[in-house]
């Protein structure tokens, strides 16, 4: 660095901690050095979220918020706007990418105990940015203001009719009106836009980090590190292999956005909403399908409802669930298989929420809802007594 | 590390930097794209203006791609008074024959290239002319105009802005073309407008 740079440099950092925070939080920030590739989806969230708040700004630039434009501003963007096509396509893919990498994310944190002390706060604004993304997801799918739109919009603010007494009252103050209409719209507009990304989930990321950085990464055995022995500075290792790892991340997505941008998209949104006619096969986007599933299982509505947010809810209680004295599953046989076979009855559920839940099927999905419930049940139980193989002293 | 590593290295670093930035300004490009007019905005710039009712003296002002654009009958004595003007004089230096195509009409952007008011038309007299000029004269700043739409006096740096124009017949004006952007250059010129319009 010549001495120029370095005055510079010198002169910044007496007004603004620069060079400390690279130290302390990149080029000296001790990463265990045996993070398997489970770990990189939480740097590729970052991205693809990134990705997720650009594509938005441009694309409110061109969006009408308004029940008698929406539709055709869409058809603006995509005809009209230079790269619009893209600038939408890349927008209304990425939520699959942005779920599909939470999932796992979620799921290795389950399988190596990074929700156990000290990392539970983590853990819980982790659940926080989750169902924040539900609901940014879910609000960004009115905007089209497609037959789609409005019917999912139409089912899941119905989901709070269920709530005793309250529940009529509650969906009509939430719609702003007697069904779906601009008012709706309009606040899930201003609600997706701002609120949501960025005094939400922006705001709960930077938290996470914060306290991340505090205590540390986890890692696959689930000891704590001795920071010098055991870990090697973030970068240049962990930035190497986190954006060799996006950069192959982000040639799949493009290979979607590119080639099959209508992989996730269903034709039925091409429809102008209307209030007159409800698509005859409507189902969520694919990434809420295990709830949606769940949701059907229960032949109640209230029933349906409890059982759904539950599921998404229990998960938070893992911290105090799992009363084993180590973190990485890979020292407790029983553990492991079960989060094997919970993984795998997830997906099941998934599959569950495409078909119509009629005979056999509806049979499977209310068995595969008690295991996903017992599963957490039995967690304490499978967790105390298995018998747990020795950890290393040193990764 | 030996002389020779240490190069290996300097290599991969300048070549990871340079696909880095081809990634970063490809990436950049659609974005930066996205926000120049549409393409929507850009076919709309052709309308087709009827010009049978305005009689010689009188000017008609319409809008093209929402800028003013003055279509001016131009009397004779307008048309003798522009062309015996000595155009060493002028700040924007341009002859009357070679900013018209038909000597009896004037097509130009009525935006007066100071700050971009629309200028007034005066028939008989800009204000402050003597002797008596007729052309426009721009109530912002003070930016006189002769019946060329060329800059006479004041802060206007240079001439009106022509328009892409040509006559469908005797009775149509077709204004624009369906590619000129019209906000790259300032075209001065008939000879200099792009074809098609």
């Amino acid at each position: 660095m010549s001495e120029k740079l370095r005055g510079v440099q010198k002169w910044v950092d007496r007004r603004f901690p620069f060079t400390a925070f690279l130290e302390k939080h990149i080029t000296q920030y001790p990463t265990p050095k045996n993070l398997n590739y489970w770990w990189n989806f939480g740097s590729a969230l970052g991205i693809f979220f990134t990705i997720q708040l650009v594509t938005g700004f441009w694309l409110t630039m061109y969006y009408k918020p308004d029940a008698n434009l929406a539709f055709a501003s869409v058809e603006h963007i995509m005809r009209d706007v230079h790269f619009g096509w893209l600038l939408r396509y890349i927008h209304a893919i990425c939520p699959s990418a942005i779920f599909l990498f939470m999932y796992i994310h979620i799921g290795r944190g389950m399988f190596y105990g990074s929700y156990k002390q000290p990392r539970e706060l983590i853990w819980w604004m982790g659940v926080a940015v989750f169902l924040a993304f539900m609901a940014e997801s879910f609000m960004g799918y009115l905007l089209p203001w497609g037959q789609m739109s409005f019917w999912g919009a139409t089912a899941i603010t119905n989901l709070f009719d269920a709530i005793p007494f309250i529940g009529p009252s509650l969906v009509i103050w939430l719609r702003g009106d007697f069904a779906i209409g601009d008012s709706t719209l309009n606040r899930f507009f201003s609600l997706h836009t701002t609120v949501i990304p960025i005094a939400v989930i922006g705001a709960l990321i930077f938290m996470k980090l914060v306290a991340l950085h505090h205590v540390g990464s986890n890692n696959p055995v689930g000891i704590d590190i001795d920071k010098k022995k055991d870990a090697v500075p973030f970068s240049p290792y962990f930035v190497t292999k986190d954006l060799w790892f996006i950069a192959l991340l982000l040639t799949i997505f493009f290979l979607f956005v590119f080639f099959d941008p209508e992989f996730v998209l269903e034709p039925d949104n091409s429809e102008p909403a209307n209030p007159f006619k409800t698509p005859l096969h409507i189902v969520p986007e694919w990434y809420f399908l295990p709830f949606y599933a769940i949701l059907r299982a229960i032949p109640h509505k209230l029933g349906g409802v409890v059982a759904m947010n539950g599921a998404i809810l229990i998960v938070a209680f893992l911290p105090y669930l799992d009363w084993s004295k180590v973190r990485s599953a890979r020292f407790q046989p029983v553990r492991k298989w079960m989060t094997y076979l919970f993984f795998a009855n997830f997906v099941l559920l998934g599959w569950l929420g495409l078909k119509p839940p009629v005979g056999g099927l509806l049979l499977l999905g209310q068995v595969c809802t008690a295991f996903y419930f017992l599963y957490f049940v039995l967690y304490p139980l499978f967790t105390w007594i298995d018998r747990t193989k020795a950890e290393p002293e040193r990764i | 590390m030996s002389d020779e590593g240490q190069s290996r290295r300097d290599f991969l670093k300048v070549t990871t930097g340079l696909f880095g930035a081809c990634g970063v300004g490809s990436a950049a490009y659609p974005f930066l794209k996205a926000l120049s007019p549409t393409k929507d905005l850009i076919a709309a710039g052709v309308q087709v203006v009827d010009i049978s009712g305005i009689k010689p003296g009188e000017m008609k002002t319409i809008l093209w791609r929402k800028q003013p654009v003055f279509i001016v009958h131009r009397k004779p004595e307008w048309i003798e008074q522009v062309r015996k003007t000595d155009v060493s004089t002028l700040k924007d230096k341009a002859t009357d024959e070679e900013r018209v195509i038909k000597p009896e009409w004037l097509v130009c952007l009525g935006i007066c290239t100071h700050l971009g008011c629309i200028p007034a038309f005066e028939p008989v007299q800009v204000p402050g002319t003597s002797p008596a000029v007729p052309g426009w004269y721009c109530p912002c700043h003070g930016g006189k105009y002769d019946m060329s739409g060329r800059r006479l006096d004041g802060p206007p740096p240079e001439n009106f802005h022509l328009v892409p124009y040509k006559f469908v017949n005797d009775t149509q004006l077709e204004i624009g073309s369906a590619t000129f952007a019209g906000f790259t250059a300032n075209i001065r010129k008939i000879k200099d407008l792009p074809e098609g319009g």
